[in-house]
């Protein structure tokens, strides 16, 4: 049997690039339109495409091979998003993944992220795909604030600020993150319409490094940012120490492990390693500050770099997350030091003005044996014991228990949900199609669909600890930004993303204001939205499993 | 002798298709992007066989037909490939002076079948 994969794929390429002519178009012709969808009719059946072939076929009811009348974006992208979809679909599935090419910084383990401060859509639009096809993942902020909280919740590698915002100065947050962003050794890159003297002295005396004026020349950016990259990161190879906290970093974790696994293979010195995960760590984020919960971190780092012998190791590991390795200890001794620790961190009374409050940790142990073969799977078996803790009440250690309920907690965890709400059953459908065969890594993915937000919100979501919503911005009766209010009035943690046509500027800022992690303006491909949720989820509590 | 034929479809993929599928039988191809183009081949070149599309920019299917039996001192059989499988069209086509058919979809065996067919 004959393969059909080179012809699909340039047939699949020939379809994208298409559309991508057309955009560039003020209109289309409908006989033009009518043209596209008969060769696809054609064409797609056969090379073994007969799924786009049958919606080409019934798109084409709609156009008139002999009509003069031209279609703007918003009417031809609605009528051959279906087909769009479709051909973005088969594209992902027949293209094994080696072939697709990677790109300079999507070789190394993480992406590079961005934060950009910017509420010029258009603007931003740009950055993000110029940006991203470069490799890099990029966070979106409209507003200062949500710029701050992106800044301390998700450390990217690199910060871009647009001076001048609307209505408000940049200036202060531009102090905030600038002098933080220093200590942490992450480019601030400043960018303004307004080139005088006077504020480039003003920004320069922020300590950001680079100060650009509009407009900007992507590929000078790019270029820049990169440098900016490579730099630092060149630099944070020779520290191996965290700074906040003085503990040692991920960097060094890996070296350290690999190190463990040599000797436990050589002299079957066994270890143990526990992950430590401050409990209801948001809140004091929330309620006193960053810097009250950059004190807070210290204070644990001291307490157990104290009660720890000198051969263990202390690694600050994300956030607000530790690991603790201690060699040559069995497990009830080990647990028994991190109850140790765990009781004198309790005692510790927090202050803040006038406040008083004090804090607990959760603990997940687990000990070096044969049967573990990656380092890796150490770290997730502490993990889903720490999962285990927090799932029965936090401020507890809990050892690693291979037969007892870890399926259910592998499955919670491993687990992806996604809800589509959307009233459009063409796209539900067939993104939920799409979503079902979505890989990432080895988690099962389930998609739910709704046809509006009030069957959305009515649904329970208790439980979904991976939860990405797709939702439609224009939905009858309650409207896609209430229903996006609705949901952030009770949960931080599910990641939406909204689906929105291009001309809706306005509400995709008022969107991303109210705390949608991103969007995606339709026609969208499938592969992009499926990169995106990828991203997303991997920046995600508990994606680095 | 390998027998030459001429395949001209606007679409690339489709027209990839074809002469793969025929040049992995020993024949060889010729190809014309579009009905013009295949037209001013058929004035240069001694055929055994011609595809052509019935949709193409410039000369549609049909009227290179109607050229290559009108106009043309050689006159190679015609495999005309179509969506369209309506009366009038097929009527149209004969009277043009096409024999063949292959409508799309089709898989390349058909199309190998059909070409060994009239060239044996």
């Amino acid at each position: 049997m004959q393969s059909f994969e080179k012809y699909q794929k340039l047939f699949l390429t020939n379809v994208s690039k298409k559309i991508e002519t057309w955009q560039e178009l003020p209109f289309v012709e409908e006989k033009e339109i009518y043209k596209f969808l008969h060769s696809v009719k054609g064409t797609a059946a056969s090379i073994q495409l007969p799924e786009l072939s049958t919606e080409a076929e019934k798109v084409m009811d709609h156009v008139n091979p002999a009509s003069t009348t031209s279609w703007q974006e918003g009417s031809w992208s609605e009528l051959l998003q279906p087909i769009f979809l479709q051909a973005a679909f088969k594209k992902e599935l027949e293209l094994p993944v080696e072939e697709q090419e990677l790109l300079e910084f999507q070789k190394e383990e993480k992406q590079p992220t961005i934060l950009i401060l910017e509420n010029n859509l258009d603007f931003l639009h740009h950055f993000r795909n110029k940006m991203e096809s470069h490799g890099y993942s990029i966070l979106i902020a409209a507003t200062e604030e949500r710029a701050l909280n992106l800044f301390y919740d998700e450390t990217p590698d690199l910060v871009v600020i647009d001076f001048y915002l609307e209505n408000k100065n940049g200036l202060e947050i531009l102090e905030e993150i600038s002098t933080q962003a220093t200590s942490i050794l992450t480019p601030v890159i400043i960018i303004s319409e307004d080139g005088s003297p006077e504020l480039a002295k003003k920004v320069y005396e922020t300590s950001a490094l680079d100060f650009i004026l509009k407009p900007i020349d992507f590929e000078v950016f790019t270029t820049l940012i990169r440098n900016r990259l490579l730099h630092v990161r060149s630099l944070k190879k020779q520290i191996t120490t965290d700074k906040l906290t003085k503990a040692y970093n991920r960097a060094y974790l890996q070296d350290l492990l690999d190190r463990k696994k040599r000797n436990f293979q050589r002299s079957e010195e066994t270890f143990c390693l526990a992950i430590l995960d401050l409990d209801d760590f948001k809140n004091v984020n929330d309620s006193y500050g960053h810097t009250v919960g950059d004190k807070v971190l210290v204070q644990l780092s001291e307490v157990l770099h104290a009660s720890t012998r000198p051969e263990d190791s202390v690694i600050r590991y994300g956030g607000e997350e530790f690991i603790v390795v201690m060699p040559v200890i069995s497990r009830i001794q080990a647990k028994r030091r991190l109850e140790n620790m765990l009781e004198e961190f309790k005692s510790i009374v927090h202050t803040n003005k006038n406040y008083e409050f004090s804090l607990s940790f959760t603990a997940g142990l687990t000990e070096m044996n044969e049967s573990v073969s990656k380092m890796e799977d150490l770290i997730v078996q502490a993990d889903l014991a720490l999962y285990r803790g927090k799932r029965s009440g936090k401020g507890t250690v809990t050892i690693y228990e291979p037969t007892q309920d870890i399926p259910n907690v592998l499955n919670a965890e491993k687990q992806v949900h996604i809800s589509v709400v959307d009233d459009d059953s063409i796209i539900r459908e067939i993104l939920s199609d799409r979503l079902q065969t979505m890989n990432f890594f080895d988690h099962s993915v389930e998609v739910r669909a709704y046809k509006d937000g009030e069957s959305f919100l009515k649904d329970d979501h208790e439980g979904k600890y991976k939860h990405v919503v797709l939702l439609d911005g224009v939905l009858p009766g309650m409207d896609g930004l209430e229903v996006l209010s609705q949901i952030r009035s009770y949960d931080q943690d599910t990641v939406v993303i909204m689906l929105t046509g291009r001309q809706k500027g306005k509400d995709i800022i008022k969107a991303l204001n109210i705390g949608a992690d991103d969007y995606m303006t339709k026609p969208f491909s499938t592969d992009e939205l499926v990169a995106r949720i990828r991203r997303l989820i991997q920046r995600h509590k508990g994606g680095k499993k | 002798m390998n027998k030459r034929i001429l395949v001209a479809d606007d679409e690339d993929v489709l027209r990839m298709l074809i002469t793969d599928t025929l040049e992995d039988e020993g024949y060889l191809i010729t190809e014309a992007e579009d009905g013009r183009a295949a037209w001013e081949i058929l004035q240069i070149e001694t055929l055994d066989l011609v595809i052509l599309d019935y949709m193409m920019p410039g000369l549609t299917g049909i009227e290179v037909a109607e050229k290559i039996t009108g106009d043309c001192n050689n006159r190679p059989p015609i495999i005309m490939l179509t969506a369209k499988t309506q009366e009038s069209d097929m009527e149209m086509s004969k009277n043009a002076g096409i024999q063949y058919f292959m409508g799309k979809p089709f898989s390349p065996i058909e199309l190998i079948q059909l070409v060994e067919e009239i060239l044996t």
